[in-house]
């Protein structure tokens, strides 16, 4: 065929496809485009999509994207003040720049209110300003709104194996002592550290750091990073526990330290619910099946293991068109039988009689530890939008001491100066 | 030489070029043996060089169950329509200044504007396009990367063209005017016909750098209603996990497609880059 011919055939098909499926999306209530994370945390939510067509005639559009891209595409989509999306997934750090944005709906004027068989602490997560803890200057004298509603009750836990050692580790220093018993006899990685810079250390870390008494900010914002107790911890990380811990802890994330938990090559590690299911308790590929625990974060210094929070939370975007109808959605998912449906495939519900049914633990034994943990309550990571700069800095320093690039006490006063210059530059009242 | 002399040399050569090619293709049929493991597969602890158990799951979940498939068909409209915008404009630029008496200072102007465009790194753009993109109602809709793609690739095409179209006689175009012919009639029948081979190369390389964009489309799109491809395939690295087999699987589906364009077409496309690079006029 002639290239001319080949022309006239194509380019009008293109040019007609691309008329068609470039139409905005409805903005209708019968249908809802909602932004989800990509992987495990969104499994849930998916499975409903077809019940809730079936039960309210409403189609659910759910669009997918990888962690960092979400919250770019969110970013974006606020900006543009487009209404493409009905719902958004947040991760619980990211509710302090669309809090401080004002990019979401109340959701209480919308008919969503506070359920005594869940945590306090996961509406108190999806209120802005926070209603505990130091709360941004610019943010003082805004009201208190519900911005977004817990779908992932997600906090971090600790996992071990209890073919190794039946009893698990109570403590910190016990967690270390165990550890360097198992590296002596050679088989695993006494401790797996998620050690991967920025973002993923950070969350391996703050636990600990709470834990043995140490924090990012004290209640007025000052930098406390490079206090004795702050500095403790991160020489606990990076000494102790890299003594004990797999190769290559720096370039180590969740996806890795699952696989080597899975083929029976470590010990014990933070977890998050969320990575569960991807790799330990999925039968295609574990091979420590029955031989995993999982137990609060161990306590430490401070005399108690603080858990750390990264709840999914469901908000409503301002620019949404289909506000009602969205608010409608969360609340149906939030039902006692949806949540159930919910966590029978794959989903990791927030009801505490949800969390603690009996017949959903064989499944996922993970579930009354999390129930607890989300009662304790766990922390936080420090309201402010600034959290995106100052995780990364921390994570640098960790990431660089955890390779050997400085040494932990240089970490902790390099990172405490960041962010000390940062927060003061964004107008903190930081000393 | 002496006889074994070149047969050592030839040795050698064979030896070397065995090497390479081994370099070049390895990657290559990794990424196809991955495509072809099970999830199994990928957690041993030794990651092995051909898959145990060859399965085309990951194929069938990036292409049906992922839904992919839509971002294939929107990856080769937006890569077809944004290919046909740029040669149409960069003929409309390249007709006047190698055809018509253009002064040699206003073909320098054009030609070196065009590629201070291609310089441009797509990045400092970014943001100017976005809102521009957000203004005019664009947002997550094709005909944003359409245009966009057009505009990044136009220098491409206009260098390509001009090259091609130097190379034809204007004494064969000039006949057919003195014999009564529009100037319309003498494009269409006489320098088209002419500049196919021209046009294909140019064709197929702007069509691949349209197929591989990643910035723009994931900047100027929320939904698979207008996400392309290669968005898609990279949505496949988690938070908590790595789906290395539909990734690898999503890889070799992204190949095929200028692959199949460059071998079907790879005569034209050769003898298209090496049209015009001796002479400059």
């Amino acid at each position: 065929m002639k290239l001319r011919t080949w022309l006239a055939v194509l380019v009008p098909i293109a040019l007609v496809a691309s008329a068609c499926s470039s139409s905005p999306s409805s903005g209708t209530a019968s249908k809802l485009t909602i932004a989800a994370v990509q992987g495990v945390e969104d499994a849930g939510l998916k499975a409903l999509a077809p019940m809730y067509k079936q039960q309210k005639g409403v189609d659910l559009q759910i669009v997918e994207a990888p962690y960092d891209d979400l919250y770019s595409k969110l970013v974006n989509a606020f900006k543009a003040n487009d209404s493409t999306y009905d719902l958004i997934m947040m991760d619980d750090p990211w509710m302090p720049k669309f809090g401080t944005d004002g990019s979401l709906s109340d959701l209480g004027p919308l008919g969503i209110t506070q359920d005594p068989d869940i945590a306090q602490v996961v509406w108190d997560v999806g209120t802005w300003p926070p209603p505990r803890g130091p709360v941004p200057p610019s943010e003082k004298s805004k009201p208190k709104q519900l911005l977004g509603v817990t779908i992932v009750g997600n906090v971090e836990m600790f996992m071990y194996r209890n073919d190794l050692t039946p009893k698990g580790p109570a403590t910190y220093d016990e967690v270390l002592a165990n550890a360097k018993t198992q590296n002596k006899q050679g088989s695993v990685a006494g401790y797996i550290i998620r050690g991967k810079a920025t973002n993923p250390v950070v969350a391996d870390f703050l636990p600990i750091l709470w834990s043995q008494g140490g924090d990012v900010f004290d209640e007025n914002w000052n930098v406390v990073l490079d206090n004795d107790a702050s500095k403790a911890a991160i020489n606990f990380l990076v000494n102790d526990l890299k003594a004990v811990a797999q190769t290559d802890p720096g370039g180590t994330d969740a996806s890795d330290r699952d696989k080597i938990m899975a083929n029976g090559q470590g010990y014990q590690s933070s977890v998050w619910p969320g990575e569960i299911n991807t790799a330990v308790l999925d039968p295609a590929v574990t091979k420590v099946a029955g031989k995993v625990t999982f137990i609060p974060i161990p306590a430490g210094k401070s005399g108690k293991g603080v858990g750390m929070m990264g709840n999914w939370l469901l908000g409503i975007p301002k620019a949404s068109k289909n506000q009602q109808a969205a608010a409608d959605f969360i609340k149906w998912m939030l039902q006692k039988d949806t949540q159930m449906t919910y966590a029978q495939n794959k989903g990791i519900p927030s009801r505490t009689s949800v969390l603690k049914d009996a017949s959903l633990t064989t499944a996922n034994p993970y579930f009354p530890v999390l129930a607890d943990a989300l009662q304790a309550p766990p922390n936080w990571r420090p309201r402010t939008d600034q959290w995106n700069a100052v995780e990364t800095i921390i994570g640098t320093h960790l990431n660089k001491a955890l390779t050997g690039g400085e040494t932990a006490d240089q970490a902790a006063t390099g990172a405490a100066g960041e962010i000390r210059t940062l927060m003061k530059g964004a107008g903190y009242p930081t000393q | 030489m002496t006889h074994r002399g070149r047969r050592l040399t030839r040795l050698a050569t064979t030896v070397l070029l065995a090497v390479i090619a081994l370099v070049f293709a390895f990657p290559l049929f990794y990424l196809i043996a991955t495509s072809l493991k099970t999830k199994a597969d990928l957690f041993e602890p030794v990651p092995s060089l051909f898959p145990p158990n060859p399965t085309i799951d990951p194929y069938i979940s990036v292409l049906f169950t992922r839904g992919f498939g839509g971002l294939l068909v929107n990856s080769i409209v937006v890569g077809l329509s944004a290919t046909f915008v740029a040669i149409c404009v960069a003929f409309a630029i390249c007709y006047p200044i190698t055809r018509l008496p253009a002064s040699p200072r206003l073909r320098r102007f054009v030609l070196n504007w065009a590629l201070s465009l291609r310089f441009l790194p797509p990045v400092a753009v970014v943001i100017p396009y976005f809102a521009i993109v957000r203004t005019i109602g664009l947002y997550n809709q094709l005909p944003a990367l359409i245009v966009v793609y057009a505009i990044f690739n136009l220098p491409l095409a206009i260098w390509m063209l001009r090259g091609f179209l130097d190379e034809i006689p204007l004494e064969i175009e000039e006949a057919a005017l003195v014999d009564g012919a529009s100037r319309w009639y003498a494009f269409r029948t006489i320098l088209l016909p002419l500049s196919r081979t021209g046009i294909l190369a140019v064709v197929i390389i702007v069509f691949a750098f349209d197929w591989a964009e990643f910035m723009f489309a994931f900047i100027l799109t929320a939904t698979p209603q207008a996400m392309t491809f290669p968005v898609g395939v990279q949505g496949l690295v988690t938070q908590f996990e790595i789906i290395w087999n539909d990734m690898a699987a999503g890889g070799v589906i992204a190949i095929l497609i200028p692959l199949s364009l460059m071998l079907i077409a790879r005569r034209h496309v050769m003898s298209g880059l090496t049209f015009g690079v001796i002479r400059d006029k």
